[in-house]
């Protein structure tokens, strides 16, 4: 072991073991709740006998399969070469990008629903619309005239600024040693930056409501109000060229989050729980391990993906019943 | 997952240390076992991962120590440090033959399973090089870093371990500086300095 990359690193860490540990400490916590959570949860808690009840379970299990390969005279084909774990593959960069496979597998559907609820529409268009009718409006202003439909300026900026509903930022639990479970991770990536853009629409909305409709209203009296609105407007203008520029972060987050919940090229699911998991969409190749059972199935319910040679997508939900094989 | 995430390694020399568990009134192990259940389970798991198991060895453990904990009639004062004890107990015998008697701390052998991205992706390359390189000291230090980084003091970790606090701070030191020079790296307080947070 050379150190080389803990030695490359040190500055990360302010280069004290303490830190050092404790990011290890935290990184093996985050692994240990995803595995579990790919598991299925942590496991239900056995009493003596419930134990007993397993070991005994086992025993049979264990006794019957190898009475039944003596039978057959099975040479047991060791299938490890199949299954061994794919080559290490390092996703794009991203906080979401580190996860377990299977766990982001398994929360896909909510994952795909947060993005939505942070992308509930094309938030850039919405922008643009309102900066063009801001724009509109300071052209207006910077004549010298103001035109009875000044004031329309001033509503169908409201109606368009109304229709970019995000979500509250939410008090979420941090640990700080264990790290986030998956979703709120997902939701800390797109509140950070979901935040800065309502930060810059509530800004606007102030000007647009506070002030620009007063300054509009008593220039119908005294024109030399018409300055002060052309000023608000210019301002009104900077908040929303900033609002747009949150909105393409936020964008990026959204896509960021939906290629984490869809892209599966060359991943190992093998033990991933496929029950009641969305899949649909899912993109993958001939790299990526399916559990045995399912891999015919997904395989049947693929199409190739256009433009990517050898990258196949889920086009259907695959169907099929079946009994949990633990007891 | 409870983290108290070691006191005294991190900010060790301030003077009032406090254990992470207080001795409490022994309650039935059961209901114990049902309360920390869902909170110490993935915690133990790391526990023995940073004791040096392997994933299934691990878990296999940690179930153990919890049905351990259901034993009709048993009383327990400090749950965590009796889980981690049996738990560690568990994995030891999963390890260590029987017939194998031992006066000393046994030496199970350990599985590098974290050292490889194919086997550990979910971690980073620099917490895989820390897990490997902890993973190549003595069981002893292994052990009082792991009790250390759970948030135990030395002497509630001296305590369950069955040694002696200096024996703990001893291996605690030892451990560090083989990871210090390992990794090129300084510490916020001197290795020489005994730990002050316990009486």
């Amino acid at each position: 072991m050379s150190g080389d990359a803990i030695r490359n690193g040190v500055g990360a860490h302010a280069g004290t073991l303490e830190a050092l540990l404790a990011s290890t400490y935290r990184d093996v916590g985050t692994a240990v709740r995803d595995r579990l959570a790919a598991q299925g949860g942590v496991p239900e808690l056995r009493d003596p006998d419930a134990a007993l009840a397993r070991m005994l379970w086992s025993a049979h299990q264990t006794i019957g399969t190898a009475v039944a390969e003596r039978l057959t005279r099975e040479t047991g084909q060791d299938d490890d070469e199949q299954h061994r774990p794919s080559a290490a593959r390092f996703p794009p960069h991203g906080p979401l990008a580190g996860r377990l496979a299977s766990v982001r597998l398994k929360y896909r559907r909510e994952a795909l629903h947060l993005a939505h609820v942070y992308w509930p529409s094309d938030l850039i268009t919405v922008i643009r619309a309102a900066l063009s009718t801001v724009e509109s409006l300071t052209q207006l202003l910077e004549a010298g005239e103001l035109l009875p439909e000044a004031s329309s300026f001033t509503t169908t900026l409201q109606q368009q600024l109304a229709q970019i509903a995000l979500p509250a930022p939410q008090d979420h639990r941090r640990p700080d040693q264990t790290g986030a479970d998956y979703l709120t991770e997902v939701e800390l990536f797109l509140e950070s930056q979901s935040v800065p853009l309502q930060h810059d629409l509530q800004s606007a909305q102030h000007l647009l409501g506070g002030e620009l409709a007063a300054l509009l209203d008593a220039a119908a009296f005294e024109t030399d109000f018409l300055l002060g609105a052309d000023t608000v407007a210019q301002d009104l203008v900077d908040d929303l060229e900033q609002a747009h520029g949150k909105a393409q972060a936020l964008r990026i987050a959204v896509t960021a989050v939906e290629r984490a919940s869809s892209d599966f090229v060359g991943e190992d699911l093998s033990q991933a729980n496929l029950q009641h998991v969305l899949l649909k969409g899912v993109r993958w190749d001939a790299a990526t391990l399916w559990p045995e059972e399912w891999e015919g199935l997904i395989r049947r319910a693929s199409t190739p993906a256009s433009g990517e040679e050898g990258v196949l997508i889920i086009a259907t939900e695959p169907h099929r019943s079946a009994v949990a094989a633990d007891v | 997952m409870e983290d108290a995430a070691s006191p005294e390694l991190l900010v060790e020399g301030i003077p009032d240390v406090q254990p992470l568990e207080a001795p409490a009134v022994a309650l039935p192990g059961r209901e114990l076992a049902e309360a920390l259940h869902h909170e110490q389970y993935p915690a133990l798991v790391r526990f023995l991962l940073f004791a040096g198991a392997s994933w299934p060895e691990a878990q296999d453990a940690a179930q153990d120590a919890f049905t351990k904990m259901c034993t009709p009639g048993l009383t327990i004062s400090r749950p965590k440090a009796w889980l981690r004890t049996v738990a560690w107990r568990s994995w030891v015998s999963q390890k260590v033959r029987p017939e194998d008697a031992f006066a000393e701390l046994p030496e199970p052998e350990v599985s590098l399973r974290w050292h490889t991205p194919a086997q550990a992706a979910e971690i980073g390359e620099e917490a895989r090089e820390v897990m490997a390189y902890l993973l190549k000291l003595p069981s002893k230090q292994r052990a009082a870093l792991a009790w250390n980084l759970d948030g135990f003091t030395t002497e509630e970790s001296a305590r369950a371990m069955g040694t002696t606090q200096v024996a703990v701070r001893q291996n605690l030191s030892r451990a560090r500086a083989a990871m210090k020079t390992e990794f090129q790296l300084h510490s916020d307080y001197q290795d020489g300095e005994a730990p002050k947070g316990e009486s």
